[in-house]
């Protein structure tokens, strides 16, 4: 006897790849465009920049991964993912009209119809953490009007292993933008910023002022940037993070990957530095 | 509430007419006289009540809520077919009632606390529905019992349906929720003397703070308290004590496939492994034994009593039983109160 619950957390939407991008230069990051089989599904479907969902290949395995899409763009997720392990591996070798499964939204995502609103906003990236500050960022520009000055400082090692390089492009050609695209060493071809996120931000990071920052990288690179903006008066309740620990559920049963008392999958993944500071280090 | 006086064969009375409809569970001696013997889970055969051993059996009844493993969908990977990688759900069937007999109030108990995480997860409640449980409180309390340290009581009927208590002519049979009700069979209402002189004992029974003031004790404090040095030196992270408990609910998921078809099904995991938080970057926030060990202890003592009250530990005391290193929780919670 077969039975159906009305709500079950762990069963994915089917849905189809319907493009792929390769995003970077060793060919090891790729984005892929998903779009969903059943329209209900479609319509049930409502995140929030900053959240996550799991990808889910029957027989493989499932993983959480940003969305890297926008709530602003309609009829199609778009989630970039790097090969690493079992899950990604078989999600790169997948092909254009291959079918699998998304479960989601999960997590809290970025507070950008509630704190952010009003503000100046920073946003500071570096290798392929921007994925989801780039769902962040089109939302902004969408909804332009509610934010003020939106600044953002976004770096990787080579112009190769930038992410969204056409969407670069038309940014930084923008007047309402202030975008500062920069690689850690020169390179051929390369005519805009060279070095570290960290001291790029420490010259064009705005005044704290009703502002608040969204950083998403590497430890190191967030380790070297609060220096220089806590010397321009910035404090870590307006600096907002964003944490990844191995999970598998996503809905808060599984408990991997709690951090002392918080759980990512449910009370984060965005979490305020103070917030952050407050947990034991377990991320 | 309605409690009921019943003489042993009144009650085998009773197991005879559930044997006719559910399949029942208790605890049982191992046949295999190749094997170690001791009381664990098993379908029973006959209509006799089984005989329970002071204090807990080897397993709790977590298996019968969290199986191992638990399908949890299944799919074709064949992609000729139509619904080739669909995952289709395989809730427990919970019209098909099944009866645990000779649970223990704190095996119960565990269950409740689980549901605290568990409440939206629809296998965990289908399991609910599927098992009925019929407890027996505890007259003696084994050496490695403690539950009425944790904020229960050997003779607590809490998350139970029925409750049997023995008595020195027979059972008490407290008859708790609707479910209860309606498998109870016939017997006649305990005197008025007998259900006072089970309140009195049940009274009689010192029960400590449910949290043990850990909730008022700082976080950190206890992160960073001295003990958990010696308690990793000593623990070889076998996860013994994790699957053994009853509240533990730690789970992984994993797909399995054989030809063009396959299954996802979830098993127990153990926060005692350094597999259970390793990232494929090779990065593990919890990588050393004493976070793992202090994980275990912090969860149970701090960070579910933060959330939801109790602590995370109803004092079955498998875990002090049957650890290789003999560690000891009931240690741990008082160092850490001291």
């Amino acid at each position: 006897m077969s039975i159906q619950s009305e709500i079950n957390p762990y069963l994915p939407y089917p849905v189809i790849i319907d493009d792929i991008i390769v995003e970077s230069e060793d060919g090891n990051l790729k984005t892929f465009k998903f779009v969903f089989e059943n329209k209900a599904d479609e319509e049930k479907w409502q995140h929030v920049a900053g959240q996550f969902a799991m990808l889910s290949i029957a027989g493989q395995g499932e993983i959480p991964i940003g969305i890297a899409s926008s709530p602003s763009e309609k009829g199609y997720l778009l989630f970039t993912v790097n090969r690493a392990g079992k899950v990604t591996t078989a999600l790169h070798q997948m092909k254009i009209g291959d079918r699998m499964g998304i479960r989601g939204p999960m997590g809290n995502g970025f507070p950008i119809d509630t704190e952010l609103k009003g503000k100046n906003i920073v946003i500071i990236s570096g290798g392929f953490a921007f994925t989801t500050l780039r769902a962040t960022l089109l939302y902004m520009l969408a909804n332009r009007s509610d934010y003020g000055n939106i600044t953002v400082i976004y770096g990787s090692r080579t112009p190769g292993m930038l992410l969204y390089r056409d969407e670069l492009a038309e940014w930084a050609k923008r007047d309402d933008l202030d975008i500062h695209i920069t690689v850690d060493a020169e390179a051929e071809g390369w005519n805009g910023l060279v070095g570290f996120v960290p001291t790029i931000a420490a010259d064009v990071a705005p005044p704290a002022d009703n502002a608040a920052a969204l950083i998403c990288g590497p430890p190191i690179m967030i380790k070297f940037t609060m220096p220089p903006l806590e010397k321009i008066g910035w404090n870590d309740d307006q600096v907002y993070l964003s944490l990844e620990n191995r999970m598998k559920c996503g809905v808060g049963h599984c408990l991997h990957c709690n951090v002392g008392p918080t759980l990512v999958c449910k009370d984060g993944p965005v979490f305020t530095r103070s917030q952050v500071k407050d947990l034991p280090l377990e991320y | 509430m309605k409690t009921l006086k019943l003489s042993n064969d009144e009650l085998q009375g009773w197991l005879a007419s559930w044997q006719q409809k559910h399949a029942i569970y208790a605890p049982q001696l191992g046949t295999d006289a190749s094997k170690p013997q001791f009381h664990d889970w098993a379908l029973l055969d006959g209509d006799e009540m089984p005989q329970l051993p002071t204090g807990v059996v080897k397993n709790s009844i977590k298996r019968f809520y969290l199986p191992q493993p638990q399908t949890m969908g299944t799919f074709s990977i064949d992609k000729r077919q139509a619904d080739a990688f669909i995952i289709k759900e395989t809730l427990p069937d919970s019209a098909k009632k099944q009866i645990l007999l000779g649970a223990r109030p704190c095996d119960a108990r565990a269950i409740l606390l689980k549901n605290q995480i568990l409440a939206s997860d629809p296998y965990f409640q289908a399991a609910r529905e599927k098992n009925i449980v019929v407890g027996v409180t505890c007259s003696d309390q084994a050496p490695t019992c403690f539950c009425h340290k944790t904020g229960a009581s050997p003779l607590a009927f809490i998350g139970m349906d029925i409750a049997l208590s023995q008595t020195d002519e027979g059972w008490l049979a407290e008859i708790i929720t609707p479910r209860g009700e309606e498998l109870a069979g016939n017997g006649a209402e305990a005197s008025e003397a007998k259900i006072a002189e089970l309140k009195e004992k049940r009274d009689a029974i010192k029960q400590c703070s449910p949290a043990h003031g850990f909730k008022e004790q700082p976080m950190q404090e206890m992160y960073d308290a001295p003990l958990w040095q010696g308690l990793s030196d000593r623990c070889i992270s076998c996860g013994t004590c994790t699957f053994l408990c009853p509240t533990c609910t730690c789970f992984d998921i994993q797909d399995e496939t054989s030809g063009n078809t396959g299954r996802r099904i979830r098993i127990w995991d153990s926060c005692m492994t350094a597999l259970f938080t390793a990232h494929t970057s090779g990065h593990n926030p919890r990588g050393t034994k004493l976070s793992r060990v202090r994980q275990r202890f912090m969860h149970k003592l701090k960070y579910y009593p933060d959330d939801y009250g109790p602590l995370y530990c109803v004092g079955c005391g498998r875990c002090v039983r049957d650890c290789p290193t003999n560690i000891d929780i009931r240690e741990v919670i008082e160092d850490l109160q001291s």
